[in-house]
């Protein structure tokens, strides 16, 4: 009887410690992670569909390849429905990948900041139409079963569709990359203005105190310029309401150009943080 | 000299020893039971405090480990309350964060798909 129990007792102290170093570390995550970093995650599993997608689709696409060569080789009924089959599948696994696309766009969309609520909101309602448009079509494919008609489905989505699809990608993309550097440069006023308040303006030593108010001119100077850049980015981006889209519109192109304006801010914000970090060393 | 009496005594002194068959049959293994036991429960004892010594040391360490995520979040740059961290730290968490938002880099760029997919290769029509 007491073997038993002291059998009992061993396993306890043998489970005790594992159970708890588990709940340790398991509430030590929970608390650790803050609330938001839910939706990151949520982010990289969205990406990783999308890529699990494109892989899907780059298969189909190879086995359609095949298909057509069999089909050019042969000319006979059975190879042209089997091509039929692995035209719709690639038309299809295309058409996903889309959609898959969208969800890590709009969820970045989403949790950016830094960017003009009405200009967001216009990025998100795009997205929302070329999911929709995108939905559409991958309804439509399995009901066509003749070659014209699947042809003729594949070119209304991508004289109709696509460029919807493309429009609101590059939009959005444009709208990360200014949001990105305007939280920044937001963020950095706010810093220099506390640098100002907490270490500048207590500063006892006269000679220290000229430096500091120097340095935080130049960290003034350098945001100005970001500032001008970010502002000719916003110009740049109105070219996505602004050009007549039957004129050839090429969102690739707007969106180069505003990632294009934005480079002198990334390099000014840089600058007026190594210029920051070396004030307050300095200290 | 009395002659019985000698060979009496005579028969006393060379009297073999007891027979081991005087002791009860049961006495070695009852002894060897016991001693047994007694190793088992010497294990137990060292194996109860040897798991003692590595629970004493697992929870140290899981304390250790809640102190210095503790430590962490302190460290952890609140945009609400950044007055916690030093200059330093914020001005190095706005630089990481800036160096990922290099707008040459696209994070998400567009499908690298075909955007016109045709039944055939435009000289077979």
């Amino acid at each position: 009887m007491k073997i038993k129990l002291l059998l009992v007792i061993t396993g306890f102290l043998i489970l005790a410690p594992v159970v708890m170093a588990e709940d340790a570390t398991s509430s030590a995550t929970a608390s650790a992670t803050p609330v938001s970093t839910s939706v990151p995650t949520s982010i990289d599993q969205q990406k990783s569909d999308y890529f699990y997608q494109l892989e899907k689709y780059r298969q189909a696409k190879q086995q359609f390849n095949l298909d057509q060569a069999e089909y050019q080789k042969l000319g006979t009924l059975a190879t042209k429905d089997k091509l039929v089959e692995s035209y719709k599948n690639v038309l299809l696994a295309r058409a996903t990948t889309f959609q898959t696309y969208l969800f890590p766009l709009q969820q970045l969309l989403y949790n950016t900041q830094g960017i003009d609520v009405a200009d967001k909101q216009k990025a998100l309602d795009q997205i929302k139409d070329a999911a929709s448009r995108i939905h559409n079509h991958i309804q439509q494919i399995p009901n066509l079963s003749e070659e014209p008609q699947v042809s003729t489905e594949a070119q209304r989505f991508e004289s109709q569709d696509l460029p919807t699809f493309l429009e609101a990608s590059y939009r959005s993309l444009s709208l990360l990359a200014i949001g990105r550097i305007q939280s920044i440069a937001d963020q950095i006023v706010v810093s220099s203005n506390d640098f100002q308040k907490e270490v500048v303006d207590i500063e006892t030593d006269a000679r220290q105190k000229g430096a500091f108010e120097r340095g935080l001119k130049e960290v003034a100077a350098l945001h100005k310029q970001a500032s001008e850049a970010l502002a000719t980015a916003h110009l740049k981006f109105t070219a996505f309401d602004s050009t007549k889209k039957e004129d050839g519109f090429n969102p690739q192109a707007v969106y180069q150009s505003v990632t294009d304006s934005l480079s002198p801010a990334y390099t000014s914000l840089q600058h007026s943080l190594d210029y920051l970090l070396e004030l307050d060393k300095s200290r | 000299m009395d002659q019985t009496g000698f060979t009496e005594n005579q028969e006393i002194l060379q009297a073999p020893p007891l027979p081991t068959s005087a002791m009860p049959p049961t006495e070695p293994s009852r002894l060897a039971t016991k001693t047994k036991k007694k190793q088992k429960i010497l294990f137990i004892s060292l194996g109860t405090t040897a798991f003692l010594v590595i629970l004493a040391a697992m929870v140290s360490m899981t304390s250790q480990n809640q102190a210095r995520q503790v430590q962490q979040n302190l460290n952890f740059v609140n945009p609400n309350q950044q007055s916690t961290s030093t200059f330093t730290q914020r001005f190095q968490a706005l630089k990481n964060q800036l160096d990922t938002s290099d707008p040459t880099d696209i994070e998400l760029a567009p499908p690298p798909v075909d955007y016109k997919l045709l039944f055939l290769p435009k000289s077979n029509y």
